[in-house]
């Protein structure tokens, strides 16, 4: 791409069947813009409906868009697009990592990586710029993530970053993650490289990310963008009331506060008052640790950690010197899930210290044998197979006898070390915990209570959890939840709804970005659907797959809010279009930049359609389970106080949101009229002749 | 007021007292200016305030009336909103300062407040005392539209009814406390 910054301009193609490597040209992909939109590009082209996620004819494709590595503030994400394993239908779906890995990509000259075929032993795959060599990973194999990390950063210098996978990720487990920096986690793929041999990537690049606009331009919207950041989450407010401030949320990221320290760094770290105007200190707004791993967490904060090129400090790296006695490092490093899966495994914990210790040895342990867990439902599927007593039915005696529940019981921590183990090595029955929740209830025959159940959190027949779903704005987060193939990682929305400003200022913008104040609902006392929340939907999904390509942190943008009361809080929502034109050189409107990535979520659905082999998406895939419409019995939907969905109303919100994307409002597919204003017309084709556009039958 | 110093320079260090203080966080009741080393007596430095209030280069100087004594802030550091808070603790008006605040909360968010607010910075109340103060106010009748609610896991919350129903603030406390910290 010539003509065009910001992209590297090539895509590094690895044949491990054959030892090929060779370069492409990105240009043929600009449409799809990069990260995401590549990925999906390349699995609809190249990777037949029906293949094996485990299949040699699977790829994984590692993706990064064109703000990655220019320095544009939370740009740092690394898309990896391949089959789902815990997708019962193996569909198409992301796993996305922070870090340091995707800028380290660009600087190498590359925007993407496409790993094919499988490799008669184990390797890995080194990149030093333009030279790139398959390295024999026998003795890598069998290792951790951590050490893995470690003795390819000492074979290829510290300052390269390596993507690599675990005993879980070899074993083929399909719930296990790619890592980055030890502990920047892909959830969902890990299996798909041990399937192809392949432990690791490491990369050293030393070239650079040219941007195309005027270098003062430049310096100008970075300087805005850090006037108008918030904190994690773009949450602009602080959680206790501060002199500065005219709100508060005590569910706020924004923790920053006299008397809260990094208590366990070397010398005393107050986050203390950090007022918007006070840049320097935004690295000081978020202290994770607390909302993760509790207050108690304070003492064993060393300090805040995050990816490359972003001010905003969301990953907790402790110091607990009790996880020794477990056998592991006294220094861990996560942030949201990454805790708390662990809570969901060993909830029966007496102390609030055992569920730190549960949260921080879960992570070590997880994070080290590449051991995904599906939102925290792994954790929940123990629950309920132990509760229901389906363990003693379906484990073998001696290897349920060998289980030591008595510590399960306790929630003790140790419990932890013998559970991941197996699951991670595959042994016996109980590893099936790995295979993902819709494998596991057809395998151990769990009843339909398993799936209405409230507690048990599940979100759709497809086997995913609730994220951010009817408890964010009803229908809104019930949509999004609705369209990928796992649970969406979709932030778009929940920024916005957990701001932490009062519901007159959010009504004001609601007004202004979806057309009306209905866009959104007083949280827990809903409205039914409407026009304008279809549109807040879509716009959420569109931006989120737009931030998946270019690649921007969703957890960050889009910028609805910000947290100066002298722009009434607003904040921009044309950033995107303009770090991407000035990124890029092309001149891209809001609305353009919008109609991309409405693009690539048609490609996604399109995937889905040809993978699934049918059109009617609304009753095949767009599913959800009863609890969400039979929860709180004693209520209707609609009533104060409930989070409760109407079956008929949720239908309506379908129909509505498949219209404002341009997709059969009766099944959900894409329409050839679609497929052809987004310039795809080969995809309509391919569709065509499968006789899978709506109308067709 | 001595000869050596002038209007503009009392003026000056006072603006520049009020100003460093609500920087801390902290208000300033006008007593305390009497405590400043101006040589001023009681009715001059009512004077100085009453200019404060007027002169244009001062425009950022507030003053705040509480129950029992005056106080100054800065509104360039400092929200209305919280020297009004820090009023309340200066007088130990405990019972107003829960009050309004979860009035407040009831009726522009809609939210329940979670008490845990007030054990933290700027309040940092003792258990003791806090619990002491909410059991009293459900009492009484000018709190009468003040009421408890407890999330699953135990936390106590406090809404307003005037504000809220509930129905609604029951939902609302779960769905805070417990709901969105578990799906993060």
């Amino acid at each position: 791409m010539p003509q065009y910054k910001g992209w590297a301009g090539e895509i590094l193609r690895v044949n491990l069947s054959t030892g090929s490597i060779s370069t492409e040209k990105t240009a043929k992909y600009k449409d799809y813009i990069g990260g995401m939109g590549i990925g999906y590009r390349i699995m609809w082209d190249e990777v037949p409906e029906n293949t094996d996620p485990f299949d040699e004819e699977n790829k994984i494709v590692f993706a990064a868009g064109p703000l990655t590595g220019t320095g544009a503030p939370c740009t740092a994400r690394t898309n990896i697009t391949s089959l789902l394993p815990a997708n019962p239908q193996n569909l198409i779906g992301d796993s996305h990592m922070g870090g340091h890995f995707s800028p380290e990509m660009k600087y190498a000259g590359y925007d993407a990586i496409v790993i094919e075929g499988k490799a008669p032993r184990p390797v890995w795959l080194r990149i030093e710029d333009g030279n790139v060599s398959l390295e024999n990973a026998s003795k890598l194999w069998g290792q951790g993530i951590f050490d893995t990390t470690a003795n390819i950063a000492g074979m290829m210098g510290k300052e390269a970053q390596v993507a690599a996978i675990g005993q879980a990720g070899e074993n083929q487990v399909n719930l296990s993650t790619i890592m980055t920096s030890g502990n920047h986690s892909a959830g969902g793929h890990g299996g798909i490289m041990g399937s192809k041999n392949l432990k690791a990537i490491g990369i050293v690049g030393t070239q650079s990310v040219e941007y195309a606009a005027d270098k003062k331009d430049w310096i100008e919207l970075n300087e805005f963008v850090m006037s108008i950041i918030g904190a994690n989450n773009q949450h602009v407010v602080p959680s206790t009331p501060q002199p500065w401030a005219e709100y508060h949320d005590s569910s706020s990221r924004w923790t920053a506060q006299e008397g809260l320290y990094w208590g366990a760094a070397d010398e005393e770290v107050e986050t203390g008052i950090c007022p918007p105007e006070d840049t320097n200190k935004i690295g000081y707004r978020t202290m994770k640790a607390i909302k993760d791993l509790g207050e108690i967490s304070e003492d064993y904060t060393v300090r805040m950690g995050g990816c490359q090129s972003c001010p905003i400090r969301c990953h907790s790296s402790v110091e607990v010197p009790e996880l020794e006695k477990y056998g592991v490092s006294r220094y861990v490093s996560n942030t949201c899930m990454g805790f708390w899966n662990h809570y969901y495994v060993n909830q029966n914990y007496e102390t609030k210290k055992d569920n730190f210790l549960n949260k921080t040895l879960g992570a070590q342990l997880a994070d080290d044998y590449g051991l995904w867990f599906n939102y925290g439902q792994l954790g929940r599927d123990l629950k309920y197979a132990y509760d229901n007593g389906i363990l003693k039915e379906v484990l073998p005696a001696e290897e349920y006898n060998d289980i030591p529940w008595d510590l399960y019981e306790k929630g003790d921590p140790q419990f932890l070390v013998d559970l991941y183990r197996r699951i991670a090595y595959q042994e016996g029955e109980i590893s099936h915990l790995g295979d993902g929740a819709a494998q596991l209830a057809e395998r151990w025959n769990f009843g339909e209570d398993y799936w209405n159940d409230q507690t048990n959190s599940l979100w759709s027949p497809l086997g995913y959890p609730v994220h951010h779903a009817n408890e964010s704005n009803g229908q809104v987060g019930s949509l999004i939840n609705l369209v990928f193939n796992r649970d969406p990682m979709c932030h778009s929305h929940q920024n916005f709804l957990g701001s932490g400003l009062p519901i007159k200022l959010q009504k004001e913008i609601a007004a202004e970005t979806w057309g009306s104040e209905d866009a959104i609902d007083v949280p827990a006392n809903y409205t039914p659907m409407n026009r304008a929340k279809a549109r807040f939907a879509k716009w959420s999904l569109v931006r989120n797959v737009l931030h998946d390509s270019m690649t921007v942190c969703n957890w960050m943008f889009p910028m609805v809010t910000s947290p100066l009361k002298e722009r009434n809080y607003r904040g921009d929502t044309t950033l995107e279009a303009q770090y991407f034109s000035q990124a890029t050189g092309m001149n891209v409107s809001e609305k353009e930049l919008d109609e991309m990535g409405r693009r690539i979520l048609t490609l996604h659905r399109a995937m889905t359609v040809k993978q699934m082999g049918t059109v009617d998406m609304r009753n095949e895939h767009d599913q959800i389970v009863d609890w969400v419409f039979d929860m709180d019995p004693d209520k209707e939907p609609f009533d104060a106080g409930t989070i409760k969905m109407d079956r008929d109303d949720m239908e309506k919100a379908k129909t509505m949101l498949y219209q404002e994307l341009g997709w059969d409002p009766e099944t959900g597919a894409p329409t050839g009229e679609t497929l052809d204003e987004l310039g795809m017309q080969d995809v309509k084709r391919e569709l065509a002749n499968k006789n899978l556009l709506p109308y067709q039958a | 007021m001595s000869e050596e110093q002038t209007e503009e320079e009392v003026l000056n260090k006072i603006s520049k007292h009020i100003r460093n203080k609500s920087s801390q966080g902290n208000i300033v009741e006008i007593s305390e200016l009497k405590a400043m080393d101006l040589e001023l007596s009681e009715e001059e430095i009512d004077e100085k305030v009453e200019i404060l209030k007027s002169d244009d280069q001062f425009n950022d100087i507030r003053i705040l009336s509480g129950e029992e004594g005056r106080y100054i802030f800065s509104d360039d550091s400092m929200t209305k909103k919280y020297a009004t808070m820090m009023a309340k603790v200066e007088e130990d008006n405990l019972k107003e300062l829960i009050a309004e605040t979860v009035r407040e909360d009831s009726k522009i968010y809609p939210r329940p407040t979670d008490i845990k607010v007030f054990k933290k910075s700027p309040f940092y109340l003792e258990d003791e005392v806090l619990n002491e103060v909410i059991d009293q106010m459900v009492e009484e009748k000018d709190y009468k539209d003040i009421n408890k609610v407890v999330a699953s896991n135990g936390a106590l919350y406090l809404y307003s009814n005037a504000h809220m129903e509930e129905d609604h603030a029951i939902g609302l406390t779960e769905w805070v406390e417990v709901i969105r910290k578990e799906i993060p």
